[in-house]
């Protein structure tokens, strides 16, 4: 599983979760596993959540982040590879969720 | 007997007449009391001509009025330190409300772009850092905001992210429509802290005032959206625009809000005239009745545990201006201007006044000294009229732009009536007095002789035999 700023991504229907002052937890529902996310990656997650596409987050992180649309990019798909493989995260495409 | 006190003492102890009583109310002293004409003299003489003896039971009082709690409200000086960062997305909106001055924008469908919003976000929390500020604060004003939402959610990003460096806390405020997705909604809801959402009402009024651009019925999707915002950990406050055919809705629509959502305040704003008003053959209402129907709204909402706001009778308020304009809140549009002020600056040139101060492009901020100057010299203190008002530090003579004053004292418009009997309301409220404020409101005479008192500046006011 790869993960492309090309496809659009959704979160996974069992995935419930809770905004804090700095930070995201989530949490899935059934295995009670849960995940806590700092920093850029709660605003990967939130700009997930509200529908933007790969592409447009990478252009929010490289301002964020002060650094190259390709630097953003090569930060942002690990991550949401990462997100995919635990069943957080879906792609359109496929609707793979891990 | 002796000296006479300092005038500056003498400016901020108020006297106002009410069915027979005299409300004293000393604002920077931190005191309200109801009094007979009679202690009215001693308490004059005491403070005018000291060393009184016949104060008695007075003494602690002229006590209590002879030092001040609050030094007196100034106009900002220094360096330039802003309460808080005003962001305006757009001056797009997805709604086509019959009174909004907004829909005749020059550029209503530019986008600020999330190199300015950066740009203006680094330059107010470096400015907040260097001033030792821990709380940042981000007002969104409009058009819509969430009709440029990539700003918003840009901005709540980036702001939360480079104030965490500084180990600063940001807190978000917008001014909405409502007019929005459920999922907008819940986000909106569970990220910002404090949403003003404007509803006038149930479907037939707000459809009338806030139809969507196109015509159709709005209601619907707002009072969701009010639902939504309800269960949310943002503060929700509703604003009602009140027009001369609503007025006597007032106090339905208060219980209607209560009943139905979970605001922290409802504020209720009598219309502001304007070309798209006028056309839409909507009038403001008559000050005597707004009174009126407002303070019988606001013990409903109070009931509730909701607070009333009429901004102007802010009695917890004690400043020199209204509005952000002479506060150093710059306001950025999406062109990089930098304002005083969230209006139209068509509005402001209509009456004579630049609140332009300075710009902000290419990363670079220029900030006009001498425009920051001219907009902290626009303060009460600069209004005679206000000179002898007892709500001179709450109201501050309202909106520099659409409250032009008289020149003389005690020339009261209809903004100041309502503001002077809603002030009066809000201090007999503090006394536990709601019962003298009923018994003020069914006599027409006895509220005139209030509010038209020409200065209640205690040296100044007449008494009653």
């Amino acid at each position: 599983m790869s993960a492309s700023t090309e496809l659009v991504y959704h979160c996974a229907p069992d995935i419930v979760w809770v905004k804090d002052a700095d930070q995201t937890i989530l949490v899935q529902e059934g295995t009670g596993r849960s995940w806590l996310l700092s920093s850029w990656q709660a605003t990967v997650w939130d700009l997930l959540s509200l529908g933007y596409l790969a592409d447009e987050i990478v252009y929010f992180l490289a301002l964020l982040l002060e650094v190259p649309p390709e630097t953003a990019r090569d930060r942002l798909l690990p991550i949401i590879n990462e997100w995919q493989v635990n069943g957080v995260l879906c792609d359109a495409a496929g609707g793979r969720c891990g | 007997m002796s000296a006479v006190s300092e005038p500056s003492q003498d400016d901020s102890i108020f006297v106002v007449p009410a069915l027979g009583q005299y409300l004293i109310y000393a604002p920077l002293h931190n005191l309200a009391a109801l009094v007979d004409g009679l202690a009215v003299r001693h308490i004059r003489d005491g403070l005018l001509v000291r060393g009184d003896s016949e104060l008695g039971a007075l003494t602690d009082l002229v006590g209590a009025l002879s030092s001040r709690v609050h030094p007196p409200p100034e106009p900002k000086a220094g360096a330039f330190s802003p309460a808080f960062l005003g962001l305006i997305p757009t001056r797009g909106c997805n709604l086509g409300c019959a009174y909004c001055g907004f829909q005749a924008a020059e550029d209503p469908d530019d986008v600020m772009d999330l190199e300015l919003v950066r740009d203006a976000i680094d330059w107010y929390l470096d400015l907040a850092h260097q001033q030792g500020a821990r709380t940042a604060e981000i007002h969104f004003f409009g058009g819509e905001p969430f009709c440029a939402e990539e700003v918003l959610d840009f901005s709540f990003h980036y702001a939360r992210f480079r104030a965490s460096e500084a180990s600063q806390v940001v807190r978000f405020e917008v001014a909405t429509n409502g007019a929005y997705d459920d999922s907008r909604c819940r986000w909106a809801a569970d990220s910002l802290d404090s949403i003003i959402l404007s509803l006038d009402g149930a479907a037939d009024i707000q459809d009338l005032h806030r139809p969507f651009r196109n015509g159709s019925s709005s209601f619907g999707r707002v009072a969701r959206s009010a639902a939504i915002l309800s269960s949310g950990a943002a503060e929700l406050s509703f604003r009602v625009c009140v027009t001369a055919d609503t007025i006597q809705y007032l106090p339905g629509i208060a219980g209607w809000l209560c009943q139905g959502f979970r605001p922290v305040s409802v504020g209720f704003e009598p219309l502001q005239p304007s070309a798209p008003s006028r056309a839409a053959g909507l009038q403001p209402p008559d000050p005597w009745t707004f009174a009126q129907a407002y303070c019988e709204a606001a013990w409903i909402l109070e009931a509730h545990g909701v607070e009333a706001v009429y901004a102007a009778a802010d009695i917890t308020a004690r400043r020199v201006t209204f509005c952000p304009v002479g506060q150093d809140v710059p306001i950025v549009s999406p062109d990089g201007t930098i304002a005083a002020c969230y209006l139209l600056a068509r509005d402001w040139e209509e009456k004579g006044l630049d609140l332009r101060l300075g710009k902000l492009a290419q990363g670079e901020v220029f900030l006009d000294s001498i425009a920051v100057a001219a907009a902290r010299g626009l303060n009460v203190l600069a209004e005679p009229t206000c000179s002898g008002c007892f709500c001179k530090w709450h109201c501050a003579g309202g909106c520099h732009v659409n409250h032009v004053l008289p020149d003389n004292g005690g020339s009261y418009d209809r903004l100041c009536i309502q503001t002077r009997i809603l002030a009066l309301r809000n201090i007999l409220k503090g006394l536990d007095r709601n019962d003298l404020m009923v018994e003020l409101l069914k006599d027409r005479e006895a509220l005139e002789h209030a509010v038209f008192q020409s200065s209640d500046l205690i040296a100044r006011v007449g008494l009653s035999a």
